[in-house]
C-alpha cells in the first residue's frame, strides 16, 4: 500500500502530544455524531491498495482491450482529430511548476502561467480573427453552451437559432444547458451542407437572441455567412461561430463573418484523443463584450515599480466574487490543456499551421476521391466544398463495414445512424488528417473495397 | 536561520528580482521556423478552394524555433509555484501531492490514442476502467449511481442541480423553485444554482459559524427544491447538528445536496450517502490527487441515491455480463459535455484509490486530520481561529486586528511569500473579515509544517511592530504587486505585438 504520507511514527506521536490527543483516531471526535460504531466495512471491496509496478501493469493490461490509433489508423473524426503533436509539448506541460500549481490566485508566485495565459488569449484571438479570448471553457460544446448564455444575458430574448451544422451531441449538450431557462431553441436546416442564407434571414426578427453557425459543419462541409452578421445586428441579434481552429489556418475566420463572439474545441490543437478529455473549449469575442464573458481573463498590467507583468482580471464577472450573478459558475477551466496548445501553436507557428492544415484538405480529397470510385459509393452533398470531413453512402450498413475495418486495423469513418437516426444507416462521415500517409490511405481504401464485394 | 529570517534582519528594501520573459511576440523571428508537420505548401488548397471561403486575415503566430520555444516555457515554469516547488497551503484547493506514476497513465498508448467515437468494440477497456471507477466512488460515497461526465465541481453542481429540477417535475412539484445556501458557501454554489433556473435563498451562519437551525426552519417551506451544504464547511467546521438538519430538510420535501470539496476530510470515514445527502459531488483534483495544472483539468464526479439515478446525464455506462456499453435512458437529463468526461483524469483519480486500497483512503484522511490540527496548534494564539477545539481538514485564522495598522490578510499573503510558500487562501470564505484559510493536506511532513508555523508566526510579530515593512512585500519574486484597478478599467487581453506578425 502506498498512502504517500511522509511521517514516521516518531514524528505521528509528537504531533499527536502536541494537539493534545493520545491516538489518530481521536480527531474523529470533530464527527463525533455521525459516526457508526462499526466503521465502513464495505472499504475492503477497495483493496489493500498496491505499488506502482502492479498498477501500471493493470491499466496497461485493460489499455490492452481498446483498439487505440496504433491498432486501428484513425479515418474518423467527428469532433476529436488525430493530428501530429510535437514531442516537446508533453515535455513543457509536464513540468511539475505548470502541472501542480493552483489557478493563479497570488500573481507574484504566478507570473510563469499568468504569461501563458495572456499568450494563449492572443493566439487564440489572431487564430479565429476575434478581440479577446478567456483563458478556456472545459471543451467547445460547453464554450458554445456558454456563448448562447451570453447572448441571451446580452439581448435580454428568449429564442436561439442553432443551425443544424451543430454536431448533434453539441447540439444537446446546448439544450441541457438551457434546460431551466425557459429559452426556445430553433434548428435552420442546412441546404446541401450549408446555411440556406435567404431562408434564415426570413427568420430573423427581434425575438431571436442569436444565431450559431458552424463551419466546418458536422457533415464536412464549409459554410458561408455572407451580409448575416449585419442581417442579425440590424434585428439586436448576435452572430456566434463554431468553428473547428485547425481550419481557421486556411478558412475565413469568424471574426472575418462579422461574428460576435466564436468558439471551438481546442483538441485539434496538440491534444491527444484522450478518450474523450479533457479537451479544451475555447471562448473569443468582440471587445464589447468583455464584461459579459464567463471564465479567467488573464491582463497586462504594472507592478507598483513599474514592471510590465500579468494578473487575473476583471473577477468581478466571477462566481467568488458576484455568486448567483455571476457570468456562469466556471470556476476550474482547463489551463493545462491551454498551455498545450499554446504550446503547439508555437512550435508549428503560421506556416506550419497553414502546411499541417493544408495536409489535412489535400488528403481528405486524394482519400474521398479514391472511396468514391468503389462500385455503390457515393458522397452526400458532392458539389459543396468540404475541408477533412466528408459524408459517403454505401450501398450497405455503414455499422457492419465500420466493424469488419476495425477487424482489420483501420477504423473508418463514423458510422451515422446511432446520431442522425435509420435514414442514415448507410452514411459514415469520414476524415483524413495530415498525419494519413498515402499508404495508409490507399491501403484502408482497398479494405473497403473488399469488404464491399463480401457484403453485398 | 532560516533565508527568510535573514532576509527580514537586513533592512535593505532593494532586492534583486528573477527576470521577468519577454512574450512570444516579442521573441519573434520573421521567417523563423520551430517543428515542421507532415502537410504540404498550402498553394494547391488557394487554387481550388474559392477565395471568398479563404482566410486573408494574417494568423498572427509567433514565428520561433523549436529551442526558442522550450527555453520559452521552461522559463516561465521558473516563474510559477507548484506543489512540486512550494508547501501550497492554500485552503479548500487541497493541494497535496500528486503522485509522478499517475503521469504516466495517460501516456499508456491504449487510452491517449483512444478515439471517443470509437465503436463500442474496440473502447471495452476504457469502460470497463471507468466503470470500476464508479464502483469505487460509489463505495466511498456511499451512493447507488454515479457520473464521471463533469469536467469539474462546478460543473458537477450544475449537474446535480439540473437533475434535481427532473426529479421534481416527474413529481409534478414544479413549485419547489427555491435552493437554500450557505453564506459560507463557495461561490459555485449559488452560481450553478441560478444557471439551473433557480431563485437562491442565503443562509446566515450562526454565532458558531455554522448553520443555524431556525433560520433554516424558517427558511424551509414546499418551494425550497435543494438545500446545499459544504461538509466539513468552508471553515473547516463539521455542523454538530447535521442529523438534526437532514431531518428538517426531508420532512420539508427538499432535497440535499452535498458540495464534496472538503471530502478529502472524511473519506474512508463518512459517507455523504449515510448521513443522509441525496446528491454529492467531489473534486477530483482535491480529493483524489489529480495534478490541477494551474486552473484545470479538474473531474467533478456526482453520486446520487436511486430515486434520481434516472436523470443522470448521458452517455451512462451499462454492464451486460462480461460487456460494457454506452447508453441514453430517455430520462436523463441529457449530455451536459462532449463525450465520456475527463478520462485521462478519471484514471489518475482511480490509480490513486486503487494505490491506496479502503485502508489507505481512511489513513489519508486522518493524516489531513492531524496535519491540520498540528499546524492550528503551532498557530495557537498568533491571530483569532474561527471555531474553537479541533478543527477538520482545515482551519480559517482572521487578521482583523491588523487592520488598525493598514494591513489586510493579503499583506501577511505577500510576506508568506517571500518566505519561500505559496500562501493560504485569503478572504474566503466571505464571513470572516481578513480571513486566511489554512489547509496543510496529508502529504506535508512534520519538518515543513514546524518551519511554516515559525515564518507565519515570525510575519504576524513582524506585521504588529513593523506594519510598513509587510506593505512593500513580496521582494523576493519576479514582480512587485500588480495594479489590479489599472489592469480592470481598460483590460488589455492580448499582446499588442500580435497585430504586426509577418504572417
Amino acid at each position: 500500500m502506498a498512502d504517500f504520507i511522509p511521517h514516521t511514527d516518531t514524528e505521528t506521536r509528537e504531533m499527536l502530544a502536541r494537539i493534545g490527543v493520545g491516538h489518530l483516531d481521536d480527531l474523529l471526535s470533530v464527527y463525533s455524531q455521525s459516526i457508526s460504531a462499526e466503521g465502513l466495512s464495505d472499504l475492503d471491496s477497495l483493496g489493500s491498495g498496491c505499488d506502482e509496478r502492479t498498477l501500471l501493469s493493470w491499466f496497461g493490461s485493460k489499455a490492452e482491450l481498446n483498439r487505440d490509433a496504433g491498432k486501428a489508423v484513425v479515418f474518423r473524426g467527428a469532433g476529436a482529430y488525430d493530428h501530429f503533436i510535437p514531442a516537446a509539448v508533453g515535455a513543457l506541460i509536464g513540468r511539475g511548476e505548470f502541472l501542480t500549481s493552483y489557478t493563479p490566485y497570488q500573481p507574484e508566485a504566478s507570473q510563469g502561467l499568468l504569461q501563458a495565459i495572456f499568450e494563449f488569449q492572443t493566439a487564440i484571438s489572431r487564430l479565429f480573427g476575434m478581440e479577446i479570448s478567456n483563458a478556456s471553457l472545459y471543451d467547445g460544446a460547453t464554450a458554445l453552451a456558454e456563448a448562447v448564455l451570453v447572448a441571451i444575458r446580452e439581448t435580454d430574448r428568449r429564442v436561439v437559432l442553432l443551425s443544424e451544422g451543430l454536431d448533434p451531441e453539441v447540439r444537446s449538450v446546448v439544450q441541457t444547458y438551457l434546460e431551466g431557462l425557459s429559452v426556445r431553441v430553433d434548428i435552420i436546416p442546412l441546404t446541401e451542407g450549408f446555411t440556406d442564407l435567404p431562408r434564415l434571414f426570413e427568420r430573423i426578427d427581434t425575438t431571436v437572441a442569436c444565431f450559431v453557425g458552424v463551419t466546418p459543419t458536422f457533415f464536412g462541409t464549409v459554410d458561408r455567412f455572407d451580409g448575416l452578421a449585419d442581417k442579425l445586428h440590424s434585428s439586436g441579434a448576435l452572430l456566434i461561430i463554431h468553428a473547428n481552429p485547425h481550419s481557421l489556418a486556411l478558412l475565413k475566420s469568424p471574426g472575418e463573418w462579422g461574428a460576435d463572439l466564436a468558439t471551438g474545441e481546442g483538441q485539434p490543437l496538440g491534444l491527444p484523443l484522450a478518450s474523450g478529455g479533457p479537451y479544451l473549449g475555447l471562448m473569443t469575442a468582440r471587445k464589447k463584450y468583455v464584461r459579459r464573458i464567463p471564465g479567467r481573463l488573464a491582463g497586462l498590467t504594472k507592478d507598483s515599480e513599474g514592471r510590465s507583468c500579468f494578473v487575473l482580471t476583471l473577477q468581478a464577472r466571477e462566481q467568488h466574487i458576484r455568486r448567483e450573478k455571476a457570468n456562469s459558475n466556471i470556476c476550474s477551466n482547463e489551463t493545462l490543456l491551454a498551455l498545450s496548445s499554446l504550446c503547439y501553436l508555437s512550435l508549428l507557428g503560421p506556416s506550419g499551421l497553414r502546411e499541417a492544415a493544408a495536409g489535412s484538405w489535400s488528403n481528405a480529397h486524394y482519400l474521398r476521391d479514391a472511396l468514391i470510385s468503389l462500385p455503390g459509393v457515393t458522397q452526400l452533398f458532392p458539389d459543396t466544398e468540404f475541408f477533412h470531413e466528408f459524408i459517403l453512402t454505401f450501398p450497405v450498413n455503414a455499422n457492419k463495414v465500420s466493424e469488419h475495418l476495425l477487424e482489420r486495423g483501420v477504423l473508418g469513418g463514423l458510422p451515422l445512424e446511432a446520431l442522425m437516426g435509420p435514414d442514415w444507416s448507410r452514411r459514415m462521415l469520414w476524415c483524413a488528417t495530415e498525419c494519413r500517409t498515402k499508404e495508409e490511405m490507399d491501403e484502408a481504401v482497398e479494405q473497403v473495397r473488399d469488404i464491399l464485394r463480401i457484403l453485398s | 536561520m532560516s533565508f527568510h529570517e535573514e532576509f527580514l534582519n537586513n533592512d535593505a528594501t532593494g532586492t534583486t528580482r528573477p527576470q521577468m520573459e519577454p512574450t512570444l511576440w516579442q521573441k519573434s523571428r520573421p521567417g523563423a521556423r520551430g517543428v515542421c508537420p507532415p502537410g504540404e505548401d498550402p498553394g494547391r488548397f488557394e487554387d481550388r478552394m474559392p477565395s471568398e471561403l479563404r482566410r486573408t486575415l494574417p494568423l498572427g503566430l509567433p514565428e520561433l524555433s523549436e529551442l526558442d520555444v522550450v527555453r520559452h516555457f521552461t522559463r516561465l515554469s521558473q516563474l510559477n509555484r507548484g506543489v512540486d516547488t512550494h508547501f501550497y497551503p492554500l485552503g479548500s484547493c487541497t493541494m497535496k501531492y500528486n503522485p509522478k506514476v499517475m503521469d504516466r497513465i495517460p501516456e499508456i498508448p491504449g487510452f491517449r490514442d483512444l478515439h471517443p467515437r470509437m465503436d463500442e468494440n474496440g473502447m471495452q477497456g476504457l469502460l470497463s476502467v471507468l466503470h470500476e471507477c464508479e464502483e469505487a466512488l460509489k463505495t466511498l460515497l456511499g451512493m447507488d449511481a454515479i457520473t464521471l461526465a463533469p469536467a469539474a465541481g462546478a460543473h458537477g453542481e450544475l449537474t446535480g442541480i439540473l437533475m434535481a429540477r427532473r426529479y421534481f417535475e416527474s413529481r409534478n412539484e414544479n413549485n419547489r423553485t427555491e435552493i437554500l445556501i450557505p453564506d459560507s458557501a463557495h461561490g459555485t454554489n449559488p452560481a450553478s444554482a441560478a444557471m439551473g433556473g433557480f431563485t437562491v435563498h442565503v443562509l446566515p451562519s450562526g454565532a458558531d459559524g455554522g448553520v443555524d437551525l431556525d433560520r433554516l426552519e424558517k427558511a424551509l417551506s414546499n418551494r425550497t427544491a435543494l438545500v446545499m451544504m459544504t461538509v466539513p464547511s468552508t471553515l473547516g467546521i463539521f455542523e454538530k447538528e447535521l442529523s438534526r438538519m437532514v431531518s428538517l430538510v426531508k420532512s420539508a420535501g427538499a432535497l440535499l445536496y452535498m458540495d464534496g470539496a472538503n471530502f478529502n476530510a472524511f473519506m474512508g470515514i463518512l459517507r455523504p450517502g449515510d448521513l443522509g445527502f441525496d446528491i454529492v459531488h467531489i473534486n477530483t483534483h482535491k480529493t483524489l490527487a489529480t495534478p490541477h495544472g494551474g486552473g484545470g483539468p479538474g473531474a467533478g464526479p456526482v453520486g446520487v441515491k436511486a430515486a434520481l439515478a434516472p436523470f443522470l446525464p448521458a452517455p451512462r455506462i451499462e454492464k451486460k455480463g462480461e460487456r460494457f456499453s454506452l447508453v441514453s435512458p430517455k430520462s436523463s437529463i441529457g449530455p451536459i459535455r462532449s463525450f465520456i468526461g475527463s478520462a485521462m483524469v478519471l484514471l489518475r483519480a482511480l490509480g490513486y484509490i486503487r494505490m491506496l486500497g479502503g485502508k489507505g483512503a481512511r489513513r489519508v484522511a486522518l493524516y489531513a486530520l492531524l496535519n491540520a490540527n498540528y499546524l492550528r496548534t503551532l498557530l495557537d494564539g498568533v491571530l483569532p481561529r474561527t471555531g474553537d477545539g479541533l478543527c477538520a481538514h482545515e482551519f480559517v485564522l482572521s487578521a482583523k486586528e491588523l487592520v488598525p495598522d493598514g494591513l489586510h490578510a493579503s499583506d501577511l499573503a505577500k510576506e508568506i511569500l517571500d518566505a519561500g510558500y505559496y500562501a493560504p487562501t485569503i478572504s474566503f470564505p466571505l464571513i470572516v473579515p481578513e480571513a486566511l484559510m489554512v489547509e496543510p493536506t496529508e502529504t506535508e511532513s512534520k519538518a515543513t509544517l514546524d518551519r511554516f508555523a515559525e515564518d507565519f508566526r515570525r510575519i504576524v510579530d513582524l506585521a504588529k511592530k513593523n506594519p510598513e515593512r509587510l506593505k512593500g512585500a513580496p521582494r523576493l519574486t519576479p514582480v512587485a504587486r500588480p495594479d489590479e484597478v489599472s489592469a480592470a478599467r481598460d483590460p488589455v487581453l492580448t499582446d499588442p505585438g500580435s497585430f504586426v506578425s509577418h504572417s
